[in-house]
């Protein structure tokens, strides 16, 4: 039973090392091959190349604040016809995966800036450059993760989703807390 | 007294058989006059060993049948050790002007070295390690280790975003191709034994060809590699630039984390 248990294992892991090379070359050398720089114009470090013509100000905060709040579309809900709400909601979606982008496009742009130069650097260190990827490969898989909840609930769903998820992790804490109180109480 | 096995090969195996051949000399005439044969040298090498091979092959198969399995396995763990020096050759054409780079994936590939050999080095310490192993599962094995170099590189290269040039392209896609597609053969013939046979008889020699049609569409003509960047300043703005990206990822990171905030 445990040599075919670890033959299943190896196997697996064959076929999945195969599959992932196949399809990492085909992304990779075919689809997203790297086209030629268009400049090799290095920013200053700490200095990244502007996204957009947006500068996020305190004003933008304000801006960012409406996308994502509830006061608009509470002030809607029961006042206007169906259609003009569906408006309503297609239309701060677009604006909330809109503003998403722009800051997916800050992230890339860092790391953009940063691939190019540390490629031809000898002083390179693995360990620092895998905190970075990771960072960045979790950002961004955040990003994704909050697409989706745009898409399906809306930006003003997105809102009540975390207040959500707040109640019940308020919830479980305080359980937990009477949990430990109770044992306590009883040792005494 | 020669007995003739013409009669016992069935066409499609002996088609593609030629084709690959023919597909060899091909690629073996444009290297020649193209002379590209000079910049890709191991490349080229494993070419001409593997064309060679082919027909030997094809001779030992038709005329001393008897003795095929025995050569087909000599020549083909013969092969795995030219690859290992095609994959080299693919790293050095590839990494060898981003030091940095291949700084990342040599530590990278010995990570997984690491752990890839802790289990079996620690049941061979326990006694438990069994040596006995199928010609197949062998194969197997060492194209794993192939495939699994070629999976960094093919990280690296591809995070790092370095330009490699059409003809390292066509030698990476092409070998990598192959070897991804070894790998899944010999698994399933491995795991299914003589059921994945005649299957393995056609899918083996399709997935070379088509790494050698890769090589001839790419490598038809030399393009030289692109140009390397100058050099950046000196090795201590590393630290400064790796601090900066963290900086404007987490700026990115603090707006996401506003949009979450009610």
């Amino acid at each position: 039973m445990g040599e075919g248990h670890a033959s299943l294992i190896i196997t697996i892991i064959s076929l999945a090392v195969g599959a992932l090379l196949g399809v990492l070359l085909i992304l990779i050398l075919v689809l997203l091959r790297p086209k030629a720089e268009a400049s090799d114009a290095t920013f200053p470090q700490g200095d990244f190349p502007p996204t957009s013509s947006i500068v996020w100000e305190e004003r933008e905060r304000q801006l960012l604040d409406r996308i994502f709040a509830t006061e608009d579309w509470d002030f809607l809900d029961g006042r206007c016809p169906a259609e003009a709400q569906r408006v309503f909601q297609a239309e701060r979606r677009l604006m909330a995966l809109y503003w998403l982008s722009l800051v997916q496009d800050q992230a890339k742009s860092a790391m953009r800036n940063h691939v190019s130069q540390a490629r031809r650097l000898e002083g390179l260190q693995p360990a620092l450059e895998c905190k970075i990827a990771f960072s960045y490969v979790f950002f961004r898989l955040n990003c994704w993760i909050l697409a989706i909840v745009v898409l399906v609930r809306g930006p003003v769903g997105l809102q009540r989703a975390v207040l959500f998820a707040r109640g019940i992790s308020g919830q479980l804490l305080g359980m937990a807390a009477g949990a430990d109180a109770h044992a306590w109480s009883q040792r005494i | 007294m020669l007995r003739f096995h013409f009669a016992k090969m069935k066409f499609y195996v002996l088609s593609l058989w030629i084709a690959g051949v023919l597909l060899e000399s091909l690629l073996l005439a444009r290297a020649w006059s193209g002379a590209w044969f000079k910049k890709y040298p191991v490349f080229f090498s494993y070419v001409v060993c593997v064309f060679l091979q082919d027909v030997f092959f094809l001779v030992v198969y038709l005329f001393r049948f008897g003795r095929y399995e025995t050569a087909y396995w000599y020549g083909e763990f013969f092969s795995i050790l030219l690859g290992a020096v095609v994959t080299y050759e693919i790293f050095n054409l590839t990494l060898g002007r981003y030091p940095g780079a291949g700084r990342m994936a040599s530590h990278v590939l010995s990570v997984l070295v690491i752990i890839g050999l802790t289990k079996p080095l620690a049941d061979a310490l326990a006694g438990g390690w069994a040596w006995s192993m199928t010609s197949v599962e062998l194969e197997r094995n060492l194209r794993i280790v192939q495939a699994v170099s070629l999976l960094v590189l093919a990280l690296v290269v591809g995070y790092y975003r370095i330009p490699i040039g059409r003809n390292v392209r066509g030698i990476f896609l092409g070998y990598g191709m192959f070897i991804a597609n070894s790998v899944v053969t010999l698994t399933f013939r491995s795991s299914l034994g003589g059921t994945f046979q005649n299957a393995w008889l056609i899918l083996q020699p399709l997935c070379f060809l088509l790494a050698l049609v890769t090589w001839c569409a790419l490598l038809w003509t030399y393009e030289a590699m692109p140009v390397v960047e100058s050099q950046p300043r000196i090795e201590e703005d590393y630290r400064s630039l790796a601090a900066a990206t963290r900086k404007g990822v987490l700026q990115a990171r603090t707006l996401w984390g506003k949009a979450m905030r009610p």
